[in-house]
């Protein structure tokens, strides 16, 4: 009788199943979960923008370098990606310099409000300010941004910046879901409970301790797992709702062991209606000028015609090798690629997703500049060559870099004012910088990049070159 | 058990049993809906991490069951009005690429007795596992299986005596 059985074993069609991924299951949790009542969170489609406000170096770097000349983006009026439920939240972030930076201060952030709606809506408004023992040091800057995932829009005020200026700028038409939590840029938007909960689902954040205590309450400690910068993320045990998240840069200007901290609250979410859709769109003061951004994403920043800003579509082809121009007039595009030039993952990803695409550039092409202090890169493209230094990066045009125009701004580690760091053609051996309110400051120039911490923020730069004297204003 | 826990429970879970499950599923649908099974077996083992006894696989193989059962009952009603008799029936085995007179003798049994037949032959469970998946005790499953055999024995005979004998017709002129 048992011949039967044995018969039926030797005939079983599958010997091992092959199951797809638990992503899978926690899709379908979360499809569910959103489905039936409307006051609870909505499915963590999210491409992962780190958290705007997570971290400073985020918004300094990816938003305030990001963009030409210093001056970002970010926003739009299209529906692409718009959601059915509107998340907001509150945030208030902290970077604090390694101690061995020597520095005294940190950068605050203050409250910042988060809207969130879908994968690709957001608006951010938020006031932020140097601190010295917890004490503001001069006046705070206004930043407002909003997205669609294709138009962004900018405004800021204050005097750290130019005041009144809405800047509006395409974003790239793709974008790839970003596996990195803090590292995508502003063009994409997250809310902070569906990327906990999808990046604990697919193994990107991992259980590090439990039953930590948090100002008088119990929280799990999730750390990430990838190649980006090391986070912690302190959650609530029952719901997995980050309540604070802890970043670790030590890039670029970034001293090694630098840390950000942002503490995450008032998160409401809510049908998305007539009413509150207004929550997601720009609100720049009374009587701002209209600016546009230049073509992907690089290019001086110009006033908008009564029609508005126009963009010419335009998806040239990866460049495949360096660009004779660029070879011809920068020494470090001539010589041999080495390990060294090898592209973070973390800038990788944000030329991936950002404008930059537009400008065909290629991270495979990239090259180190500067000295070890310095830890910049520039990457050439078909039309664009770009400027990567700690988290963020500018582009601009060819024709623009080799007359000396590509340069960066972003908040140093060793004063509360800004570093400049930019690209000059070969021949030049040192720049000039003029700051506001008078005086300057002579940076030397290493393979092309000089890299100068100001106490003022600097209005123009000059300097000699094999083509004569040249002035770029800040 | 809290949130954190509960998803490392699961994670657990189907680690050690979701190849498994899948399996079982394969063996029954084609591998999109076998992938289908899988997801909402464990979306239900999340909802209900607190039912599933150790060793999981059991209950899991039951909840596979009774999804499988659920997407049968659902295609019947979108064709109900198309055959009525075809709905009453259990979806064939495939006889083609194994063992041809095995699978139509199967093709023949009842539900009840293909599905213990299947839990014991092909999922390789024990009795006791197999009772869980099916939902009674040890002893009626001894019972069950018992019978079953002896009616897969005989419809074993009587498909190989009509393959010898459409063999035996093609033959002779």
């Amino acid at each position: 009788m048992n011949d039967v059985l044995e018969r039926l074993r030797a005939d079983n069609p599958v010997r091992t199943g092959s199951a797809p991924s638990i992503d899978q299951v926690w899709a379908r949790l979360e499809r569910e979960s959103a489905a039936p009542d409307r006051r609870r969170l909505r499915p963590a489609r999210t491409l992962a923008f780190g958290m705007l406000a997570l971290a400073p170096v985020v918004i300094v770097l990816a938003v305030v370098l990001a963009l030409p000349g210093g001056r970002r983006v970010s926003g739009g009026s299209g529906a692409q990606g718009i959601g059915t439920v509107l998340v907001h939240y509150r945030t208030r972030t902290v970077y604090r310099p390694a101690a061995s930076s020597g520095a005294s201060f940190a950068y605050e952030f203050g409250t910042a409000d988060v809207w969130v709606s879908g994968a690709l809506r957001h608006r951010v408004e938020t006031d932020y300010f140097v601190s010295r023992s917890g004490r503001p040091v001069g006046d705070p800057l206004h930043l407002e941004l909003t997205t669609d995932g294709r138009l962004l829009e900018h405004f800021q005020s204050g005097s750290l910046s130019k005041v009144g200026e809405l800047v509006q700028s395409r974003v790239g038409e793709q974008n790839p879901p970003c596996p990195l939590i803090v590292a995508c840029g502003p063009e994409v938007s997250v809310d902070p409970l569906s990327e906990v909960r999808r990046l604990y689902g697919n193994g990107g954040l991992v259980l590090g301790a439990k039953g930590r205590r948090l100002n008088g309450r119990s929280v799990d400690e999730l750390v990430s797992t990838g190649s980006g910068p090391p986070i912690r993320v302190l959650v609530d045990p029952q719901s997995l709702m980050p309540v604070e998240v802890i970043a670790q840069y030590g890039t670029g200007p970034w001293p090694a062991s630098s840390l950000s901290t942002t503490t995450i609250s008032n998160y409401r979410s809510s049908p998305l209606t007539p009413a509150n859709r207004g929550l997601l769109s720009m609100r720049p003061h009374p009587g701002a000028k209209l600016m546009c951004g230049g073509p992907g994403g690089g290019g001086p920043v110009r006033p908008a015609s009564p029609r508005g800003c126009r963009y010419t579509p335009s998806s040239p082809s990866t460049v495949q090798s360096i660009p004779p121009d660029l070879a011809a007039a920068f020494a470090v595009f001539r010589r041999p690629a080495s390990n060294s030039d090898t592209l973070p993952a973390v800038n990788a990803v944000q030329l991936a997703r950002g404008p930059a695409t537009r400008g065909g550039v290629n991270p495979a092409l990239a090259r180190r500049v500067g000295d070890a202090q310095t830890s910049a890169f520039v990457v050439p493209g078909n039309g664009v060559v770009c400027l990567v230094v700690g988290g963020g990066h500018t582009c601009i045009a060819r024709g623009g870099a080799i007359a000396g125009r590509l340069l960066t701004e972003s908040f140093g580690a060793s004063s509360f004012a800004e570093v400049v760091t930019g690209l000059v053609p070969d021949g030049v051996s040192s720049v000039t910088l003029r700051m506001v309110g008078g005086g300057s400051k002579k940076v030397a120039v290493h393979q092309n990049i000089y890299q100068a911490d100001l106490a003022r923020r600097a209005t123009t730069m000059t300097y000699q070159g094999h083509s004569g004297h040249a002035s770029v204003a800040l | 058990m809290n949130e954190v826990e509960r998803r490392r429970s699961l994670e657990a879970l189907f680690r050690e049993h979701a190849d498994a499950v899948h399996a079982y599923a394969r063996r029954r649908v084609d591998a999109a809906s076998a992938d289908d099974t899988v997801g909402e077996v464990f979306a239900i083992a999340w909802r209900r991490l607190d039912d599933v006894r150790d060793p999981g696989l059991p209950w899991l193989l039951a909840c596979a069951r009774r999804v499988l059962a659920n997407q049968r009952r659902g295609k019947r009603r979108a064709e109900a009005l198309r055959s009525r008799l075809a709905a009453s029936r259990l979806p064939s085995l495939p006889t083609a690429g194994g063992d041809g007179p095995l699978r139509h003798a199967l093709n023949e049994l009842g539900e009840r007795d293909r599905e213990v037949l299947l839990l014991t032959g092909w999922e390789g469970l024990d009795p006791a596992e197999a009772a869980t998946v099916l939902g009674c005790s040890r002893g009626a499953l001894a019972v069950r299986l018992h019978r079953a055999r002896k009616r897969l024995e005989a419809a074993l005979d009587r498909v190989e005596a009509r393959e010898v004998s459409t063999e035996t017709t093609e033959v002779v002129p």
